[in-house]
């Protein structure tokens, strides 16, 4: 990419995706799929990695006839023409938006549940919308670049935490699978899908992304975010068994909690949780650059204030994040009803773009 | 430098900001109680919270408290106000202790506390007090004679001896939700005999007695040690036991286990449901009273006396299960019908033991035993 520019390579857009993504991703998973599979919840994982690689095409090729600077925004107003295109980028905008809210509840939540029991969220949330200003009003390629300085250290993360979780393993709460849980694990499966949907968001960055093919960057980091999924799936129902993990609210830590390591070193929840502060404010960043992507696409004349779209952006989230969810109860309510209708007719708009498109023959 | 310093003033705000502002009022070490055993007393509505700080350095004084309260949070708030110390901490207890009257009126209150609390963890292995209270154990014998180091030798000693498996409050809890029942390592404080000459009047000591068994939330009975053993065989944990063995010469063989591995089978035949378990252990001689352990026919004897010995405890542990209603040897896997109402009680045990001396160490057959004659 030219460095005078806002772009960024297709592998920063890969890194990006992947890391914002595990901000839900720990907050979800196990979640609502292993209520649904309970023990089966390998078997959902397993599912859940085949439709991963085909959302990857699906985007690119909604994304394969782009002009440089065309992103999946330009192609929804190419595809539904001007009127209806507009109305569904905003219908998206709307949805980052408030999405970029649910993640400050949420991260404020992670905050209060796993290390500071009896605090309030809202501090947390004025905190990270406070060090989000400088992810809006920055470049894009600085939201890539801190990703991949975050990636090496989150791998570490998940390379200990699995380590040294291997000794309280208990494959025994990982069967039996019955006919029955069969069933149950398909419907697991599309919970954990849902967990991913917010890549769909993120697709619409691709309009400051290197020119060329981008099936293969959303499936770079796709694919590893299932494997991820499943490991992580398979190492929290087998340390808690499956009642118990899907009544958790972050099981992930919970299990770091345990983790003692020959009675040297212990309890570094603290640490580990302040760790996806990283990938929170990635994710934020990245969802309200890309609200203002949308938003000065849909209404050039905001083209030359994009900054203060985005702190704009930035004040409705906090504002939305702040109302969504007085209670922690009432935040993981929203995870399971809200959440999830959101992210599958974000989908079901996408698939719909690709038939249009194709029929229109405009993609 | 003028950014520099906008910079690190937005630093220093955002730590404060994000939970770090205690380094404005820091905790001193030292203020800080440290609680590494804590038992657990009562029943719902009175709970009795009894804590050890253990030894935690040479020159730390170990410290011993009770309180009650109308649950384990009012009962631990309570504690505080009975501290000497700012603050009670408990991040790193070691062991948690159950009286069996309180185990006995359902444990569910204690793993939801440790499964709630972010202080503490669930790793922590649980332990019932048989025939007594967490307080006679946890607080009562006061001063340096406490509890935690010597359940920290029990824990060592049952993990090299492979005797019982000291379960943790996260296996129980799992074990509860999948099977309906769960074991925890048992505990009777005892008096020292004459033949521990360290100990002082007064001290009390934490022995191993088998297993308490769980169904439901609720404490149902105990299993002594042979059943115990017979449940770690089927568990999968090889107990390094020891067997005395008689030669039929008046004399006896002592044998310890090396390995051992259950495979279990269902039988469904036309008059109910049946389990059979089938145990292979590999075991050596570790003394004898000068029985020839070279000889064919004197090991083929010892191996037939070893299968006996195993299949009477793999069959007290099944009998236990049957007892007891409780299915803490896991059969539903084997036999999914288990989980229904009626079919473990009258579930049958077919156990058959095969049992291989695999070796006699340094000495081959007997160094002191009665010459063969020759020829």
């Amino acid at each position: 990419m030219d460095e005078r520019t806002d772009g960024i390579s297709r592998r920063q857009l890969s890194i990006l995706l992947f890391v914002s993504a595990l901000s839900p991703l720990i907050r979800q998973t196990p979640g609502m799929a292993v209520q649904s599979a309970g023990s089966a919840i390998w078997l959902s994982a397993l599912l859940a990695l085949v439709p991963l690689p085909l959302a990857g095409l699906l985007l690119g090729r909604l994304l394969r006839k782009r002009v440089p600077g065309e992103g999946l925004g330009g192609v929804l107003l190419r595809v539904f023409g001007r009127a209806g295109g507009t109305a569904a980028v905003l219908l998206f905008t709307a949805w980052t938006v408030f999405y970029a809210g649910f993640v400050l509840r949420a991260g404020a939540d992670r905050f209060v549940t796993a290390v500071y029991p009896g605090s309030r969220p809202w501090l947390f949330m004025a905190v990270m919308a406070a060090l989000c200003v400088p992810a809006c009003l920055g470049r894009l390629k600085t939201l890539g670049r801190c990703a991949e300085i975050a990636l090496p250290l989150l791998t570490l993360v998940f390379l200990f935490v699995f380590l040294f979780s291997l000794p309280g393993l208990d494959a025994a709460n990982l069967a039996p699978v019955s006919r029955v849980s069969a069933a149950d694990a398909a419907r697991g499966a599309l919970w954990l899908l849902s967990t991913m949907s917010v890549l769909l968001l993120l697709a619409f960055l691709s309009d400051r992304t290197e020119p060329g093919p981008l099936a293969a960057p959303f499936n770079r980091a796709f694919l590893p975010l299932g494997a991820l999924t499943a490991l992580l799936c398979v190492t929290v129902v087998a340390t808690f068994g499956a009642k118990l993990a899907a009544e958790m609210h972050y099981p992930f830590f919970v299990m770091i909690r345990c983790i003692r390591i020959f009675r040297l070193l212990e309890r570094v929840e603290a640490l580990i949780v302040a760790q996806w502060v990283t990938t929170d404010f990635l994710l934020l960043g990245a969802l309200l650059q890309s609200a203002a992507g949308n938003l000065t696409l849909c209404f050039p004349k905001l083209g030359a204030r994009r900054g203060a779209v985005a702190l704009s952006s930035l004040a409705l989230a906090l504002v939305s994040g702040a109302l969504c969810a007085p209670t922690a109860f009432s935040l993981r309510e929203l995870s399971r009803t809200l959440i999830p209708i959101a992210s599958a007719s974000a989908a079901g708009v996408l698939v719909l773009a690709l038939f249009v498109g194709l029929v229109r023959k405009k993609i | 430098m003028k950014r520099f310093l906008r910079l690190g003033a937005a630093f220093a705000a955002l730590a404060l900001l994000s939970g770090c502002s205690p380094l404005l009022h820091p905790r001193q070490v030292e203020d800080l109680q440290l609680i590494q055993t804590v038992g657990f007393d009562g029943g719902v509505g009175d709970m009795t919270v009894s804590v050890s700080s253990g030894e935690a350095s040479e020159d730390a004084v170990s410290a011993q408290l009770a309180a009650h309260g109308a649950s384990i949070q009012t009962a631990v708030q309570r504690l505080q106000d009975f501290s000497p110390r700012e603050e009670l901490f408990f991040a790193h207890i070691r062991y948690a202790v159950v009286g069996e009257a309180c185990a006995r009126g359902g444990i569910t209150s204690v793993l939801d506390y440790f499964e709630r609390s972010t202080q503490t963890q669930l790793s922590v292995p649980l332990f019932v007090v048989k025939g007594g209270s967490a307080y006679t154990l946890v607080a009562a014998p006061g001063g340096k004679d406490e509890i935690t180091a010597a359940l920290s030798s029990l824990e060592a000693d049952t993990k090299r001896q492979g005797s019982a498996h000291c379960f943790t409050a996260l296996e129980i809890a799992s074990r509860l939700n999948r099977s309906g029942a769960a074991l925890a390592c048992a505990i009777a404080p005892a008096a020292p005999e004459g033949s521990v000459p360290a100990a002082e009047d007064g001290y009390l000591l934490a022995l191993e007695t088998g297993y308490a068994v769980f169904r439901g939330d609720a404490l149902c009975g105990f299993l002594d040690t042979d059943a115990a053993l017979g449940a770690d065989l089927l568990l999968g944990f090889t107990p390094q036991a020891s067997y005395v063995l008689s030669d039929g010469n008046g004399g006896t063989v002592t044998v310890q286990l090396h390995t051992a591995k259950a495979s279990l089978s269902p039988v469904r035949d036309g008059g109910g449901a049946a389990v059979r378990i089938t145990v292979r252990v590999r075991a050596g001689v570790t003394e004898s009273s000068g029985a020839d352990t070279a000889d064919r026919e004197m090991l083929a004897l010892l191996e037939d006396e070893l299968s006996r010995a195993v299949t009477a405890q793999v069959e007290a542990a099944a009998e236990a299960s049957r007892t007891l209603d409780a299915d803490f040897l896991e059969l539903w896997r084997i036999l999914p019908e288990v989980k229904n109402e009626g079919v473990l009680a009258a579930l049958r045990a077919d156990v058959q033991t095969e049992s291989t001396l695999e070796r006699s160490y340094d000495i081959y057959g007997s160094a002191h035993g009665k010459e063969k004659p020759h020829g």
